[in-house]
């Protein structure tokens, strides 16, 4: 191709006041294709797409240029209003997050329809609406004239993405930006919007540049592949060569904390990714970097290798297999031990508001006849999409609530425990760390006790003055782990343990949750979404659909020869390194 | 529709509960009717044979039916002390009293929304917070000292508008809004303050809501963007507080129609106070209290009308 290219960005910055966010961001898309975007949260992403944009925070300021094919104007500081007429015409975006993407008040047809009126595309009001149902129609939304109708909140998380989807891309613009856009749905529901998008893409020559945290994803999704961190790109390259020969140490190390493959161990990046002010001098990545030298005292710049990609490292990466795979640690085999709580046919309805007065009142069933046993040294994953029941079970198993018919029964002596998803919400911010942790004790543990909680899962002992928001997530989990653990229960259970954390923290995370359980005999029921996460930790499976278990067993053999098309569905709709390199042109 | 229906049915028992309220209240206060009237030095027989003809002898559970039932036709009954028909006296004089409260309301709504709306836009400016300080201060004022200030300005010194008074509107327009203009203003000044904090709390959490950020993406520019999209979902927050407002209103005209001399809904209750007039008094109070109650139903069913998400429950 020697074309020109479609986007080129040279030397974007973003900066709040004084400290500068995003650096030295240079990088160009030609027209079709597929870009992505990768690094841990705070690396920069999303603030790089919206400065391309000029969707910035009002106390943000972008440099730098981003010239975009057929635009007269520098899309970098750029008015408002030369921007409104690239913006949602030849650039759409779409969000993170569905849920709260659409205006609640307005109907999905009419938001569409406005893109559409907005830029010429349709002038009449009726004919963007059937131009707005039609896109629906495209995008695969079922009964598309009744979704045009709908109100945001009476559709689902992937239809809500859709409508997002419908608005960006209304106007067939050249170029779509996604941020992290399945990033808060189902797998099976992400692999449906992922392959609309390549195959939009592809059909209409629309370029995309994809920002996520999720490495497979990115590998089934593009052609090639900025891996930031810091608010600078460290490495650049066609896709397959930077997932699978990276060249810069950090995207070696995050392919090593993300790789829950069996026969694996994901490895934890050390440290936390630093405060945007608190980046070191020289190699952004030289604090946590397994390679550093005096010479990464100067800032490297980013050059070209000799596989066509860039990287910005003074001791680059050459070995083919330089991720030799450390073998998960050696356990001796756990028996499965006395059996620690039992579960008899637990059903969970909920009421639902009544339609009219008097009316007898609608039941909605998240569980139904679910039974189950939790034996001492065993680990119970628990998986499905949202709706499917899993929490409900592990809130009545927990005693956190009652079943409408069925029974939860304990052995003598049981005490449980529970770790939720968000490590910040279920923690008190006005509580010190040591308190935090002594509070289920009711004031019997000394000192020595929450320092040896606190060893247990990996936090230095003087934690235990600090207070919660002066850690990052991935310890503040530790910290709910350490609470969870203080009044020694035998049964632990975990709501999506590592969904709200970083791949490089995920594994640290991990490998908390399996040390305690192994040494110490507790039985341990994580719930969540992420199979890889129930793969890596747990002996046993059960697979939820509809408040019904729908397969169960031992979690090798689930995966080996899952039973149930539903099993079969969700391992397929997980994207895997490996195998998503194959099938694109590049 | 159902909804209509529904809303309707607890009005109707709310009035209903009220009523008995009201009702029992009023009789349980000592202060018999027929004694009032008559003085003190009346013989016994004298206040017996009154108290027939008021039909106060009777037993209170069909005095209030009686009178229950004659509000139902609007008859409100007949003075014991003045002799006249209620009615007529309530329905001249809340026709007054809704004057000032919708024009308190005007006042405040077209105060609130644009000092509100802008205040959120610029709160990182110095403006912004200058309207903020200001609707704060405003808050702390009484409305009778509001009062009492607009009309040593406009009316003692410059002498513009009267000081008080009222002309109907089907008599002189003019002078109608020339006298309601101190009085609602003196309402609307203070309703405006707080609603002003309101409506900038409930814009600036739209802005940093995802659907505007969204909207400026399919190519709004940011004003656009607020209007379109964002001032419609802070209406839905600020209708609650409109029309607590409004009940505070009709309310709060009682003190202010005092100051300005209105002859409006306030000024007759306290007449009726004074004279011990129960009837009288009893018959203003459930007019307010189901003005309070309509308006309620209102906001509720605009409430409903503005947020999908209420609607299809
Ligand atoms: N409005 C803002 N003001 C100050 N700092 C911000 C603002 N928005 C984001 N940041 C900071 O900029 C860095 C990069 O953020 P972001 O682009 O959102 O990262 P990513 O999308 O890669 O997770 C983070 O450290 C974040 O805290
Ligand atoms: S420049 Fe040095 S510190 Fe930076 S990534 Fe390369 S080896 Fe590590
Ligand atoms: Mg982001």
């Amino acid at each position: 191709m020697t074309t020109a290219p479609l986007l080129e960005v040279t030397g974007l910055g973003v900066d709040a006041g004084a400290v500068p966010l995003v650096r030295d961001v240079s990088f160009s898309l030609a027209r079709g294709e597929r870009l992505g975007v990768i690094g841990e949260s705070g690396s920069g992403k999303t603030l790089t797409a919206l400065a391309l944009l000029g969707l910035l925070d009002d106390g943000l300021r972008a440099t730098g240029s981003a010239r975009l094919d057929g635009v007269p104007f520098d899309l970098v500081g750029a008015s408002d209003r030369d921007l409104s007429t690239v913006r949602g015409r030849l650039a759409g975006m779409v969000f993170q997050e569905p849920m709260t993407a659409l205006n609640p008040v307005m109907r999905v047809g009419p938001q569409i329809a406005e893109t559409l009126r907005l830029h010429g595309t349709r002038t009449e009001r009726a004919a963007a609406r059937a131009t707005a149902v039609d896109l629906l129609d495209r995008l695969r939304l079922p009964d598309p004239a009744r979704a045009a109708r709908a109100h945001p909140h009476q559709l689902s998380g992937g239809q809500r993405q859709r409508g997002v989807l419908g608005i960006a891309l209304a106007n067939d613009p050249a170029l779509l930006i996604c941020d992290e856009p399945t990033t808060a749905l189902d797998v099976t529901v992400q692999k449906d919007i992922v392959d609309l998008i390549t195959g939009l893409s592809a059909e209409r020559d629309t370029a995309v540049l994809y920002i996520s945290h999720d490495l497979a994803l990115v590998a089934s999704v593009c052609h090639r592949v900025l891996v930031m961190y810091g608010g600078r790109i460290v490495e650049s390259g066609p896709v397959r060569q930077v997932l699978s020969r990276p060249a810069h140490p950090y995207t070696e190390a995050l392919l090593a904390a993300c790789d829950l493959s069996p026969g694996a161990r994901p490895k934890a990046i050390p440290g936390t990714v630093p405060a945007p002010g608190a980046l070191p001098e020289g190699c952004v990545f030289r604090d946590r970097c397994a390679y550093a030298d005096d010479a990464c005292a100067v800032r490297p710049e980013r050059v070209a290798d000799a596989s066509g990609g860039t990287v910005a490292c003074w001791h680059p990466r050459t070995g083919a297999a330089a991720t030799e795979a450390t073998p998960p640690p050696v356990e001796a085999p756990r028996e499965a031990g006395r059996v620690l709580l039992t579960a008899r046919k637990l059903t969970r309805r909920y009421a639902r508001p009544r339609t009219r007065p008097f009316a007898p009142r609608a039941h909605f069933t998240a569980l139904e006849e679910v039974g189950l046993e939790l034996r001492a040294g065993r680990r119970l994953g628990v998986v499905g999409e949202s709706g499917s029941g899993k929490t409900t079970l592990l809130r009545l198993l927990a005693g956190l609530d009652r079943p409408t018919a069925g029974t939860v029964e304990t052995a003598d002596g049981v005490g449980l425990q529970v770790v939720f998803q968000d490590p910040m919400g279920s923690l008190d911010p006005r509580m010190r760390v040591r308190d935090i942790v002594a509070e289920p004790l009711r004031g019997a543990a000394s000192p020595g006790r929450v320092a040896e909680l606190l060893t247990a899962v990996g936090l230095p002992a003087d934690a235990a003055a600090r207070y919660p928001h002066q850690f990052s997530g991935g310890q503040r989990q530790r910290i709910a782990i350490a609470r969870a653990l203080a009044p020694k229960p035998s049964v632990l259970f975990a709501d999506e343990p590592v969904s709200a954390l970083d791949v490089s923290v995920r594994a640290q995370i991990l490998d908390v949750l399996r040390g305690v359980t192994g040494e110490r005999g507790m039985g341990l029921c994580v719930v969540s979404h992420d199979l890889g996460v129930i793969r890596y930790l747990c002996d046993d499976v059960m697979v939820m659909r509809g408040g019904r278990v729908v397969e169960r067993g031992p979690v090798a053999d689930v995966w080996s020869a899952p039973q149930h098309p539903y099993t079969e569905q969700l391992l397929n709709a997980v994207p895997v390194l490996g195998r998503s390199f194959s099938g694109k042109g590049s | 529709m159902r909804l209509l229906l529904r809303k309707l049915a607890s009005l109707l028992t709310s009035a209903v509960i009220a009523s008995f309220v009201v009702f029992a209240f009023l009789a349980v206060l000592p202060g018999d009717p027929a004694e009032v009237a008559l003085g003190t030095n009346a013989t016994p027989d004298a206040v017996a044979a009154l108290r027939h003809e008021f039909g106060t002898d009777r037993p209170l559970v069909t005095q209030y039916l009686d009178w229950a039932q004659g509000l139902l036709h609007g008859d409100f009954g007949t003075s014991y002390v003045t002799h006249d028909l209620i009615g007529p006296r309530i329905t001249d004089r809340f026709g007054v009293t809704c004057w000032l409260a919708l024009g308190g309301m005007l006042v405040a709504v077209l105060l609130a929304l644009p000092a509100g709306v802008l205040a959120a836009a610029w709160h990182r400016k110095a403006a912004g917070a200058l309207l903020s300080a200001l609707s704060q201060a405003g808050i702390a004022i009484p409305a009778f000292l509001a009062g009492i200030l607009l009309v040593y300005v406009f009316a003692v010194r410059a002498g513009a508008l009267p000081a008080g008074g009222y002309t109907p509107l089907a008599e002189d327009p003019g002078e109608w809004a020339r006298h309601l203009v101190l009085p609602c203003l003196s309402l609307g000044l203070v309703q405006g303050a707080v609603l002003t904090r309101y409506v900038r709390s409930a814009v600036l959490t739209v802005l940093h809501q995802d659907f505007l950020r969204t909207a400026r993406a399919k190519g709004r520019r940011r004003r656009a963007a607020l209007w379109r999209h964002g001032l419609p979902n802070a209406a839905v927050p600020v209708l609650t507080v409109l029309g607590l407002q409004l009940s505070t209103l009709l309310v709060g005209a009682v003190v202010v129609e005092r100051v300005f001399v209105v002859p409006g809904l306030g000024d007759l209750l306290l007449q009726g106070v004074a004279d011990r007039d129960l009837l009288l008094v009893q018959g203003v109070v459930i007019v307010l209290v189901v003005a309070v109650l309509v308006v309620n139903v209102v906001t509720d069913l605009l409430y409903h009308l503005l947020d999908p998400r209420l609607r299809s429950r």
